[in-house]
């Protein structure tokens, strides 16, 4: 089994007095792909913001890269290797795309650039064009680049096809899937594409309503996609 | 329950913020000098005002009040034998607080208040004038309260436009022909320069510009410039603050001009700049100056050295600025005037009744005083038409400008104030 | 020509200022998105530092001093100078504007003039109100070079190519450096900048930091030329927010250029304003005319593109009770208040009578503020305004009490439309700009107007009505119950007046538009003459209370209508409660002149230390509790009673989430 880099257990966590995702557990290990799904309002992204030190928890722990996750601390997880990529793409529109490669602060960032480029053609040649004039789809891959650039070890991604023409989002997910298992990084995706994403996952959670309903590995959930469906209308599958 | 806790710590820091950054040292102890003569009687308490907080505070008008108190008590034998007290309200140069000392005044039945020139005491006005209380000083520091009609209140030296009188025997003196000076920009300069400065240079020949500044912000070496420019055969300001003095000459000297500076009543640019460049000035302040004292009569010598003494009794013996005199003055002559005309019973009335009566009185280092509203045009609380000048000499002592001090407006500059 | 070479080069001084503070500005808006307000103030505090370790050999820190033997010299004390300045923005940025980050543009404007307020009553307590002299430091014995008729110092030159220099540098940092580049990349998007690894919060602690040490540099240069002075210099912040706007409030360059470009403009305008034909009703306060034009036009011309801030909003606005006429409580209240004015006597009925007289006063920011949520620093102004037009109608004209006090109110109800003109199109901080420079504007050109104030000055006789003298005093009686009276029916009147308004559909359009402008519009409501409603009746209010002070004081200052009196009458409009007429009241009482400075002033003195507290609390108020005292009290009292009502520790939750769950609302919750 290769090395736990993230622990979730018993999270909980909302605005005000409302949870909106309530005992989560999850665990993250170096090369695994792991797809968060569920429907609208289920909290998918709440998860996220919650494992990354951006919303407070109100219960539960969740361990990252042997930092304990608290709120006020993202910058301080970032910085270690936990990168999200977040629903609104996280580019800044008044930076050009390589001045949002240059504020990647790591040291191998040199090493990286070139890979880098090579993964994403259609970003070397934009190098000098403001983020905010970029299509949707470069900007996600600005926003992905950017992340990998900064060698990661943890990835989530939020969403990426959201925008996006399916067949960008079929040739970019296997590259990233492809990366993490070399590279030795987890990634935890949250999708509405079920089966692209499952696709080149290892395994699936399936959120309801806040809470985990259905966890398996991918392959299984790709054979019985039945299951997937019952989840998102909130049964408990067995 | 965090909230209020970081709310109780919070107000504990402002307060001891506050107190720490407002804190200063004792004030120093009362005088325990004792002079010739000095007063036994029941206390008499009159109200006073100096501008001794605040933007533009100036504490040794302060001084200079508690060592004319002094002086009244320990050298003069109090007020018919009286001794002389104050309820001293220190004004900060807002309107409100003058309002509050005038009702506090009111409110404690005084039969006078003394303005220490200050600034904002034009708001204690009103409410004294309805109360029938009068006030006096040497000089108003707020100009609306020269206009107050007659029996409202007393300045002993007169209205700020006597300074024209004193400017009116300087170019008469030194054969000047033309000026450009500066002042500060209020509607009351204005109102000066149109119905006083403006008619008496005309009446003297003597082509006058005039430049009106906001002296908190303005750049000296720009309005030294402005003035330069008009080649003037004097220089310099009618009216400004003793910083905004001190900057303008500065910048005249620096920028070349070496002949005479007309300073106004500004007193302190002697010390800041070096005696070259604060010779050849000329000041018109309103009482003689400690800086007079090798040049002034023996009378005088000896009135300087008795101010100096009084000072140095309430521990201020370093405060000997005009100033200080001039809010020495204010409470001196009252007491003086008091004593001449022997009023036993302290009440407004009597206060008024034996101010208006006084005629030709000696003031202390000021000019003779004579309260009849008739000193000058359209200024019933004027008490004085003179007015006194010095020449600043090179080893920054001050001369008069005529030997005996004060002299009274010419007759040519009555005529053209008058018509 | 040469001659207005020459002016313009005396100005440069001035101008370099400017520039130098506005470019100050622009880095910590773009890093914070809050406009400092405290931008001279913060700046000026290096430059005392620096002239009284010259002076007097004593390094002067914000709370205490330490003392040298001699004069530590030139070196030692521009080091210490500016090591002041590294200490006053850090201060500044950790204890007041981090706290508000998260907080609406109210908190953080309000955060920002408490600063302002604060430091310049510091300044004033510490280094004196007299303006200090500083030494020439920079070339001070060369001889000054004549270039084709114009005179030139050296400093002048080296100043400029200092501070054009030092502008330069920013502009690089935030251009090429990649804690620059992050501190721009923080400013349109936060949360992705935390997400790269950057701690906002430290960027815009350094930004501040370079934003003060460059206006301090400046201060430090510019102070020979016209001495220190803790008014002028607050208020230098003026114009570099006009400049600040021209640039767009992110241009250095432009903000470089421009602010020169204004200190040039400027003198050679006071040269003109020297001139004969020059016409004398425009003689005073032109050079502060200047920038609120400045303003004026730059916000008419480009006021909706400029930047808006893409940061997390976590804090709410300040509660809103809907007040409701409740005809008992009024009539009891109203009672005793009459009886506590009959049983008091002298400077306590003044004292009480002030206070109620202020009650108008901070009614018309309860409304401007608390309801339509506009940031407005010119209702005292407008106050003046109206005061001002009383001594000349009262006397003049002859326009019989009470209509009068309408017509005068009515007078500054159409300055407060002029002023609002802007505002129809601009929202948040820049509001408080225009207002900001129209109230130095009004007090410089207006109430100091030689042409518009006789030399005796601005009397204001007694109000009459059918025979009856309604004046605030007759003989040795300073405080007629009459007047206090007559006060307590007009405050009557007006409480009565806001309640309808705030209860009623206007009160509630108010409130839509302060809430969210876009979404209001779409409800139907018309923003912009709501808007200009709730201008004119704030202005309205804020002229029947001047009348009344001029009534009460029986004659006019410009001194009381100040910008900084306005600052202290907003602090304590926030302090007692923004949002409420209780609160309107209890700021009443903290006015000055009011109760609670009649109690202080009887048993102690206040003196300065008045604006600095109320500066001080009003940056706590505005921190910790956006609703004020009266707020706070009526949480507790909705406390109390939940908690003695039911006894049930369920139902001391229910409430708390109640309350809650207010903050929910103005959340969006993503997925």
């Amino acid at each position: 089994m290769s090395e736990v880099l993230l622990q979730a257990t018993g999270v909980t966590a909302g605005y005000g007095l409302v949870p909106a995702i309530q005992g989560i557990d999850l665990t993250l290990r170096a090369g695994e792909v792991v797809t968060l799904l569920g429907p609208n309002g289920a909290g998918k992204t709440t998860t996220l913001l919650a494992l990354t030190g951006l919303l407070p928890i109100s219960s539960g722990s969740v361990q990252a890269l042997g930092i304990p996750v608290k709120a006020g601390r993202a910058t301080k997880l970032s910085r270690a290797g936990t990168i999200l990529v977040p629903d609104d793409r996280g580019v800044f529109p008044d930076l050009t795309v390589s001045e949002h490669f240059r504020l990647v602060d790591s040291r191998r960032r040199r090493e990286r650039m070139a890979r880098v480029l090579d993964a994403f053609p259609a970003l070397a040649k934009l190098t000098g064009r403001r983020a905010g004039l970029l299509s949707g789809g470069e900007q996600q891959m600005l926003a992905i680049a950017k992340s990998l650039l900064a060698g990661p070890r943890i990835l989530m991604v939020d969403e990426m096809s959201l925008g996006l023409a399916p067949i960008i989002v079929q040739e970019m997910l296997p590259g990233i899937a492809a990366l993490a298992r070399e590279e030795g990084f987890a990634v935890l995706l949250v999708e509405q594409h079920v089966a692209i994403a499952l696709s080149v996952s290892d395994r699936a959670l399936v959120l309801s309503q806040g809470r985990p309903v259905l966890e398996d590995s991918a392959a299984a959930l790709l054979a019985d996609p039945s299951r997937v469906e019952t989840a998102y209308f909130g049964a408990v599958s067995a | 329950m965090k909230r209020v806790k970081t709310a109780a710590v919070g107000v504990v820091v402002v307060l001891g913020v506050t107190a720490l950054a407002a804190c200063s040292p004792a004030e120093d102890d009362k005088a325990t000098v004792k002079g010739s003569n000095v007063a036994t009687g029941d206390p008499i308490t009159v109200g006073a005002m100096t501008p001794s907080e605040g933007a533009g505070a100036f504490v040794e008008n302060e001084y200079g009040l508690l060592a004319g108190v002094w002086y009244v008590n320990n050298e003069l034998g109090g007020i018919n034998g009286h001794k002389l007290e104050v309820d001293l309200c220190k004004g900060n140069g807002s309107p409100e607080t003058a309002v509050a000392c005038a009702n506090g005044f009111v409110g404690e039945k005084y039969p006078v208040v003394i303005d220490g020139y200050d600034f904002s005491f034009g708001g204690a006005r009103p409410i004294l004038v309805e109360a029938g209380i009068p006030f006096v000083g040497a000089i108003a520091g707020d100009p609306t309260n020269e206009k107050a009609e007659y029996g409202q209140g007393f300045y002993w030296t007169g209205p700020l436009a006597t300074t024209a009188a004193g400017m009116a025997n300087v170019w008469e003196q030194n054969e000047v022909e033309s000026v450009h000076l500066a002042l500060s920009d209020t509607p009351q300069t204005h109102a000066y320069i149109d119905s006083t400065f403006k008619p008496m240079a005309e009446a003297l020949g003597v082509e006058a510009d005039v430049q009106y500044v906001d002296p908190t912000k303005a750049n000296w070496d720009a309005v030294a410039a402005a003035e330069l420019k008009t080649e003037p055969d004097q220089a310099g300001s009618i009216s400004l603050p003793e910083d905004g003095c001190t900057g303008l000459f500065d910048a005249l000297r620096k920028q070349g001009w070496t002949d005479q500076i007309f300073v106004g009543s500004c007193t302190k640019y002697v010390e800041e700049l070096d005696p070259k460049a604060s010779a050849n000035t000329v000041t018109i302040p309103r009482t003689w100056l400690h800086q007079a004292k090798e040049h002034a009569p023996a009378e005088v010598v000896e009135q300087l050295e008795d101010f100096q003494t009084a000072m140095e009794a309430v521990g201020h013996g370093d405060s000997l600025e005009a100033r200080a005199i001039y809010a020495f003055n204010s409470v001196v002559t009252l007491a003086q005037i008091l004593n001449d005309q022997k009023v036993e019973d302290l009440t407004s009335a009597s206060v008024v009744a034996a101010i208006e009566a006084t005629k030709d009185f000696p003031s202390f280092l000021g000019p003779k005083v004579t309260c009849d509203g008739q000193q000058w045009p359209a200024t019933p609380t004027a008490c004085s038409n003179e007015s006194i000048y010095f020449e600043v000499q090179e080893d920054g002592s001050y001369k008069p400008g005529i030997d005996s001090g004060y002299a009274p407006i010419p007759d040519v500059v009555v005529e053209a104030l008058t018509s | 020509m040469s001659t207005y070479l020459q002016f313009a080069v005396f100005g440069l001084s001035l101008g370099v200022l400017y520039a130098a503070l506005a470019n100050g500005l622009i880095m910590v808006y773009r890093a914070t998105g809050i406009i400092n307000f405290a931008m001279g103030a913060m700046a000026m505090w290096g430059g005392y530092v620096y002239a009284f370790l010259r002076k007097e050999s004593v390094l002067y820190l914000p709370v205490g001093q330490v003392y040298f033997p001699d004069d530590p010299g030139f070196w030692l004390s521009l080091i210490l100078a500016l090591a002041s300045s590294v200490l006053v923005s850090a201060l500044v940025y950790f204890l007041a504007f981090r706290p508000v980050r998260q907080a609406p543009v109210l908190a953080q404007v309000v955060v920002s003039i408490a600063v302002m307020l604060t430091l310049q009553a510091l300044a004033l307590i510490r280094f004196g109100g007299d303006t200090v002299r500083v030494d020439r430091f920079l070339a001070a014995d060369a001889d000054a070079w004549k270039i084709g008729g114009v005179t030139i110092e050296p400093q002048t030159v080296w100043f400029t190519v200092i501070v054009v220099v030092l502008s330069a540098l920013l502009w690089a940092y935030l251009r090429f450096t990649r804690q620059g580049m992050a501190t721009r990349a923080a400013a349109s998007n936060e949360r992705a900048a935390i997400l790269m690894g950057y701690s906002p919060s430290r960027l815009a602690a350094i930004a501040m930091i370079l934003a003060g040490l460059i206006a301090t540099v400046a201060v430090l240069l510019t102070a020979p030329t016209t001495g220190l002075n803790p008014v002028s210099y607050t208020l230098y912040v003026v114009p570099a927010l006009a400049v600040m706007l021209v640039a767009k409030m992110s241009s250095i360059g432009v903000a470089t250029g421009f602010g020169i470009a204004l200190g040039a403009f400027q003198s050679i305008l006071a040269y003109l304003v020297t001139q004969s034909w020059w016409p004398e009703w425009a003689a005073s306060g032109v050079d502060q005319v200047v920038p609120l034009m400045i303003v004026m036009i730059a916000l008419l011309a480009f006021g909706n593109k400029l930047p808006a801030r893409g940061s997390l909003q976590t804090m709410r606005l300040p509660d809103v009770d809907i007040p409701r006429i409740r005809p008992v409580s009024a009539t009891v209240v109203f009672v005793v208040a009459a009886a506590l004015l009959a049983l008091s006597q002298d400077e306590w009925r003044f004292g009480l009578t002030t206070s109620l007289i202020m009650t108008v006063l901070a009614l018309s920011y309860v409304i401007v503020t608390g309801y339509l949520g506009q940031i407005s620093l010119v209702q005292v102004a407008f106050a003046g305004t109206s005061g001002f037009v009383l001594s000349k109608f009262g006397q003049d004209v002859g326009i019989p009490f009470p209509i009068v006090v309408v017509v005068c109110a009515l007078t500054a109800v159409v300055v407060g439309l002029v002023v609002a003109l802007p505002a129809l199109r601009i929202r948040g901080a820049q509001l408080a700009i225009v207002t900001l420079t129209a109230a130095l504007a009004i007090e410089r050109f207006v109430f100091n107007n030689y042409s518009l104030t006789p030399a005796e000055g601005n009397n204001i006789g007694a109000p009459q009505l059918f025979g009856l003298d309604f004046g605030i005093r007759q003989g040795p009686d300073v405080s007629r119950l009459a007047f206090s009276w007559m006060v307590l029916v007009v405050v009557a009147v007006m409480v009565l007046v806001f309640v309808r308004v705030a209860s009623g559909d206007l009160g509630r359009a108010f409130l839509a538009v302060r809430a969210n402008e876009r979404a209001a519009a779409s409800a139907g409501i018309d923003v912009r003459m709501t808007k200009m409603t709730g201008f004119a009746l704030s202005a309205f209010f804020a002229g029947v209370a001047g009348c009344l002070i001029g009534y009460s004081h029986g004659q006019l200052s410009a001194s009381s209508f100040t910008v900084f009196v306005g600052l202290q009458i907003l602090a304590v409009a926030y302090l007692g409660g923004i949002t409420s007429w209780g609160g309107a009241v209890v700021a009443g009482m903290l006015a000055p002149l009011g109760l609670v400075h009649t109690v202080i002033d009887h048993f102690w003195t206040t003196g300065n230390t008045y604006a600095l507290v109320a500066g001080l609390l009003l940056i706590l108020t505005a921190i910790l509790n956006p609703s004020g005292i009266a707020g706070a009290t009526k949480h507790q009292i909705a406390f109390v009673r939940a908690h003695r009502g039911r006894r049930q520790p369920g139902a001391v939750a229910e409430t708390a989430a109640e309350i809650d769950a207010n903050a929910n609302r103005e959340r969006t919750t993503s997925v």
